[in-house]
């Protein structure tokens, strides 16, 4: 697909030393989070919009995949090369190029790491709100890609609700300013917001700009255990209805409790149905009054325990059990098949319990943590991919799962997008005339299907992925 | 050493979640994946798998790695990549055999019972035919290019006399409540004899008497470090055999890779059917870094700053073999704010690697000058006059930062702070 032609122009459009063939680079940009392996053909380091271009040209004339990539910790496949082709490693396009606080915006190149974006800003009283859990090595460009969202969603939302504006090259290979630098815009279609998302089928974003918060004064922090799961989703519907939002509303059931205590040995009561850790964040004076009011909720609902964390250091004590799920609950079993369904806030409940019901029918242990605030829940189906027969079994009751969701009025995917590995069920969600339309867009984009193929839309044919294990 | 289907079940544990993108230096100065602990894990599973081969591109990525830990550390799967990298470094040492001049330098030099020395002595004499001597300071650097040494490099000159040469067998204290061993390690014994020095001055001032083995030799981390496992064994046993004989309760090595080499790496480095590991578990045992010691020994200590008008500012930076390797962090900094007359400053990322990593920053150079230029910030930002630090890899490393930023700031081992404001 690659031959001596296209690598010589390559080199030409991006420098010699940003064009790796040997098939140790390429091994290493084979992979994301999601641990399946697709070995890609070249990857390439660009730094500019018009390097990005001229890839993309060279693209279409070729007719070679390209596949744009972050820091590829998506969970879904977003940035694995199915088809091989080039992968465009945009981590060194790295430099935030504003932070503007008369505007209240940030101006950065796709590779920013998250986490840098938001210390810069919070240097001078700003705040960037999504917080995905991979935001120490995630990059803007990807965040915005497969826009993420995070524990802070309940109260400050994803990562939709803080892009402004884009620069775009678009498969073809033209450069596109989308959106606005002002609070208002409405000239013409939102691309801005179609390009979020899009999961680097429709352009490679070059320039992102962002919308920016004053920082809140003060944050409490507290963790609620309750006997049941049903106590803890009832303490959840009555917090919201007493009109508070927290900033972040986390919850684990009884696996996870299990599994965390047998990890870190931190005393939580491993017969307890769930944990809830609620954070609250404003003006002292309102967060005050907001955690003892949310405290006396815990405590009608039969909580074991309702405990606020007097400082920094108590609230991330309080964090440890939750920060430590995700690596306690592998000990299960090597593979997590990781779903982020989400269903509306008032159906957590009823959406565990059919999880539950799921997993017995099937014989399969599932594990449930995530923002249970926003309804979005981090379904984990613990097994062994070696096994053939149970990752069957562990695909039959996923199916199961989604099925429920949309019942419950729900998404098959809150932040994680659908990459590869949820493509099979699009159709669920959308119908056969949804997927139609976006297909539609794809093509009015992307005529030669160059752009990352093969994701978002299930029947596209793939290379036999190599899985991890 | 450990067979390949061992270290790829170790290296599959990576579910490549990406969380050591966000930790491991070398990565974070290149964006580039090969340089991170997650795309070595996934080099190594290709060649258990038989996709990939040993080959030389292979070996300049497994090159690429301070094996500081600091992946591990922050690891969710617990994966210890550091370790996983070391051991895929053996295999390939064992399939593809050593490169000339490693060779040449574990087997032949550190290996051999008197030719590092001879050479050294050699060396004393002509240093200043090759290198020059920058001025106001006392360092050298190269007067024309040598294979493998940078000529930006700063070079701190031989000792005239090494340590070992000057003093080996037993020290006995005054009133001796303690008998240890020390390890001198060939940074204080060739460059530093003075570190040494401290070290014994500073034992003796406490009643403890001092066997120092004049056949002692190199730890082995180098060679073990590179995979070169055969030199490390064979380096190890005679270090064991040195300390074998005497009566003494620990045996005490200032610098911290060495002490972690001892400690941590010996054990591994004698395999279970091996006849010598009995030993070398006794030996390994009695190891530990004079910090951990030197708590015990001096106890809980005040400061007392009314001693100078104008207390010293003195910053610490944690080598990884002390922080990430030994745990040990919280007892230097305790013995570093008990001194008298000194203010203790932390500086901004003590304990992120400074880039020296062993044979890293001769394979590697720039890229180690690039890790460590965001040490020498940190140091200079913290407004210290003096940084301490206890591994004599991080001290030379750090000596050249500073030189090449232009500060002048001296760089000290923890023992002889201690050992100049702990009264005899």
């Amino acid at each position: 697909m690659i031959d001596k032609t296209i690598l010589k122009h390559m080199q030409e459009i991006v420098g010699k030393d940003n064009v790796f063939e040997d098939k140790e680079t390429r091994t290493c940009y084979s992979y994301d989070a999601t641990n399946l392996k697709y070995l890609p053909d070249l990857i390439v380091y660009p730094r500019t919009p018009e390097q990005v271009s001229g890839i993309l040209k060279l693209a279409n004339e070729a007719r070679f995949p390209v596949i744009p990539r972050g820091a590829g910790t998506g969970f879904t496949g977003g940035t694995l090369p199915v088809a091989g082709g080039v992968v465009l490693v945009l981590t060194k396009m790295n430099k935030i190029l504003k932070i503007d606080p008369e505007n209240l915006l940030a101006v950065t190149e796709p590779g920013v790491i998250t986490y840098d974006l938001q210390q810069e800003v919070e240097k001078i009283g700003l705040f960037y709100p999504p917080d995905p859990a991979s935001l120490k090595s995630s990059t803007l460009g990807g965040n915005v890609a497969e826009c993420a969202g995070g524990p802070r969603a309940v109260k400050y939302g994803v990562t939709k609700d803080y892009v402004l504006g884009l620069e775009v090259v678009l498969p073809m290979g033209e450069i596109i300013s989308t959106g606005v630098q002002t609070v208002k815009g409405v000239v013409g279609y939102d691309l801005t917001k179609l390009l979020v998302g899009s999961e680097g089928t429709l352009g490679v974003i070059t320039k992102i700009i962002l919308r920016l918060l004053p920082l809140p004064k003060s944050k409490r922090t507290m963790l609620a255990i309750f006997p049941t799961i049903e106590a803890a989703a009832n303490t959840v519907s009555q917090v919201i209805s007493s009109k508070i939002i927290p900033t972040t509303l986390e919850f684990m059931d009884n696996p996870c409790i299990r599994c965390v205590e047998d990890y870190l040995h931190i005393g939580l009561p491993v017969e307890a149905g769930a944990l809830l850790i609620i954070e609250v964040d404003g003006p002292p004076e309102v967060v005050a009054q907001d955690i003892q009011e949310i405290q006396k909720i815990c405590q009608a609902n039969g909580a074991i325990e309702a405990k606020v964390a007097r400082d920094n250091q108590e609230a991330e004590e309080l964090w440890k059990a939750r920060r430590a799920v995700s690596a306690a609950v592998v000990k299960i079993n090597p593979t997590k098949i990781n779903e982020d369904i989400t269903v509306p806030r008032s159906k957590v409940a009823e959406i565990l319990r059919r999880v539950e019901a799921i997993a017995k029918k099937h014989s399969l242990i599932i594990v449930n943590f995530g923002h249970a605030g926003d309804g979005n829940i981090h379904v984990n189906v613990m097994i062994d991919r070696r096994k053939k027969e149970e990752e069957e079994r562990a695909h039959a009751a996923v199916k199961e799962i989604f099925a429920a969701t949309l019942e419950l009025g729900g998404t098959l995917s809150g932040e994680h997008g659908i990459g590869i590995t949820k493509a099979p069920y699009v159709p669920m969600e959308l119908g056969d005339m949804g997927v139609e339309v976006m297909k539609r867009i794809k093509k009015a984009f992307d005529p030669n299907n160059i752009l990352n193929p093969g994701k978002i839309f299930p029947e596209r044919e793939t290379k036999q992925a190599h899985q991890g294990h | 050493m450990k067979e390949l289907t061992e270290v790829l079940e170790e290296a599959r544990r990576c579910v490549k979640c990406g969380n050591c993108l966000a930790q491991c230096p070398v990565y974070l100065e290149t964006l580039e994946e090969p340089l991170a602990a997650r795309g070595k894990m996934s080099l190594i599973e290709a060649v258990g798998e038989g996709d990939n081969e040993f080959n030389k591109r292979l070996g300049k990525i497994l090159s690429q790695c301070l094996l500081c830990g600091t992946c591990a550390e922050n690891c969710p799967n617990g994966v210890r990549a550091d370790e996983i990298i070391r051991q895929a470094r053996s295999l390939l040492v064992e399939e593809k055999g050593l490169s000339l001049p490693k060779k040449a330098i574990f087997q032949y030099l550190l290996d051999s019972d008197s030719l590092l020395d001879l050479l050294l002595k050699g060396g004393v004499a002509l240093q200043h035919l090759f290198l020059k001597r920058i001025p106001q300071e006392s360092g050298l650097r190269l007067r024309f290019p040598v294979p493998f040494l940078d000529k930006r490099r700063f070079i701190p000159p031989l000792a005239t006399d090494f340590f070992l040469d000057l003093r080996s067998g037993w020290f006995r204290a005054e009133k001796e409540t303690r008998r240890v061993g020390l390890f001198v390690g060939c940074v204080a014994n060739y460059l530093f004899p003075r570190i040494a020095r401290s070290a014994l001055d500073l034992f003796l001032g406490q009643g403890i008497s001092v066997y120092i083995p004049g056949n002692q030799r190199c730890c082995g981390l180098p060679a073990f470090g590179s995979g070169d496992e055969e030199t490390a064994r064979s380096l190890a046993l005679k270090n064991i055999q040195a300390f074998e004989e005497e009566d003494i309760e620990k045996i005490i090595a200032p610098c911290a890779s060495c002490a972690s080499m001892l400690k941590l790496d010996y054990p591994m480095v004698f395999s279970e059917k091996d006849p010598f590991r009995p030993k070398a578990l006794a030996f390994s045992e009695k190891v530990s870094d004079p910090s951990l010691f030197l708590t015990k020994v001096l106890g809980p200590r005040t400061t007392d700053p009314g001693q100078r008008a104008q207390p010293l500012r003195v910053t610490y930076h944690d080598p990884c073999h002390l922080r990430r390797k030994m745990g040990i962090f919280k007892e230097p900094r305790a013995l570093l704010q008990a001194l008298p007359g000194v203010e203790y400053v932390e500086m901004r990322e003590a304990s992120r690697c400074c880039g020296q990593g062993g044979s890293f920053n001769v394979a590697n150079y720039d890229l180690s000058l690039k890790i460590l230029e965001r040490k020498v910030k940190s140091i200079d930002d913290s407004g210290a006059e003096v940084v301490a630090t206890a591994c004599s890899g991080c001290l030379l490393q750090l000596m050249d930062g500073l030189h090449q930023a232009g500060l002048k700031k001296e760089v000290r081992h923890l023992v002889e702070m201690v050992n100049q404001a702990t009264p005899l």
